[in-house]
């Protein structure tokens, strides 16, 4: 008997004890990355237009850098938008874009570029969204400035002309 | 002494009085083996979370659903990139149920992890501690969200990779 019940009892152990072998683990990374943000102001001198603030600029790691900020809609007038940040991570190449929240990232007008405004850099931008747009009815959700290069030159202001509906 | 015939008498008595008593003694019991075979539990790892991009120096929380989605807490902003949660593929057992459980949480520079989901099977999202959950067969999806603290002192240009382990046994 002792023979025979030796390998049964054997089998059951391992039937018991192997399951916690079958474990599985993994580890799981969450990846994140820091980037400055630049805070802008606007002039809110007239018209009762203003835009929900702070509206940010994104400075990151890929030389990539844009803004993007939701805010009320407001009427077609002059406003002014001013960049203020670190020396080294102003603009010297915008382009402005909108989106709708559910069409693609549409360009409107590259405001400025690295070889334009007779070498001036962009320390003055101006753009018009709602004429390249062409609807002063619709709202555009959010505004993007893209391709924004790190630059060394001075603080840039951007100036945006009958700026429509914009922010929503 | 004993005759001839009586002898054979007595011999044939005993010799059958051997082979019914050794019968008698005799006792057999069948003894089963029982085991069980089934599939070792796999875990493929298709993504790890991805949080993008966030602003620096600022203390608060980062929480990224198993949907994928980040939602801000206390003055942490999220600024850009293309979030995602975990996406693993459990394969074993077609007939065997699964725990699963998360620990090992690890902070890493600025950022630590904590109270993962975890959403199996398009079962919904809720907390990492299943049991008993539907046998994976030959694979079925885990996606995995998770909450980052940020202390504050990350600056630009930092990125931080905490980690922790999601761990599935059979029930």
């Amino acid at each position: 008997m002792k023979s025979r019940a030796l390998p049964v009892l054997v089998m059951l152990w391992a039937a018991c004890f192997a399951q916690p072998s079958l474990a599985a683990t993994q580890q799981v990374t969450a990846n994140i990355e820091f980037a400055d943000v630049i805070q802008v102001s606007t002039d809110s001198d007239s018209g009762g237009r203003n835009l929900s603030l702070p509206v940010l600029i994104t400075v990151n790691n890929f030389g990539s850098t844009y803004f993007s900020q939701s805010g009320k809609v407001y009427d077609k007038d002059h406003d002014t938008v001013k960049f203020t940040g670190p020396k080294d991570q102003v603009m010297n190449f915008l382009t402005l874009a909108y989106s709708d929240g559910v069409s693609a990232l549409t360009p409107i007008k590259s405001v400025c570029s690295q070889q334009g405004d007779g070498g001036d850099g962009c320390d003055k931008l101006y753009g018009s969204i709602q004429s390249e747009h062409g609807n002063s009815a619709e709202s555009i959700s959010t505004v993007f400035l893209t391709n924004l290069a790190p630059s060394a030159s001075k603080n840039s202001k951007l100036s945006l002309f009958d700026l429509c509906a914009v922010y929503q | 002494m004993f005759t001839r015939a009586t002898t054979k008498k007595i011999l044939a008595y005993a010799s059958a009085a051997a082979i019914i008593s050794s019968n008698a003694l005799a006792a057999t019991q069948s003894v089963t083996a029982n085991i069980a075979f089934d599939t070792p539990l796999a875990l493929t790892k298709n993504l790890d979370i991805e949080f993008g991009v966030v602003k620096a120096g600022v203390t608060g929380t980062h929480t990224i659903s198993t949907a994928g989605t980040v939602t801000d807490g206390g003055s942490a902003v999220w600024l850009s990139g293309s979030p995602h949660a975990a996406d693993i593929t459990i394969a074993g057992s077609a007939t065997q149920t699964i725990d699963i459980s998360v620990g090992g949480y690890t902070a890493n520079e600025s950022a630590t992890p904590s109270n993962a989901t975890c959403d199996y099977d398009g079962g919904g999202s809720g907390s990492c501690s299943l049991s008993a959950a539907a046998a994976p067969g030959a694979g079925k999806t885990l996606l995995v969200g998770v909450r980052l603290t940020l202390d504050g002192t990350a600056v630009a240009g930092d990125s931080s990779t905490p980690s922790f382990t999601i761990t599935v046994v059979y029930s």
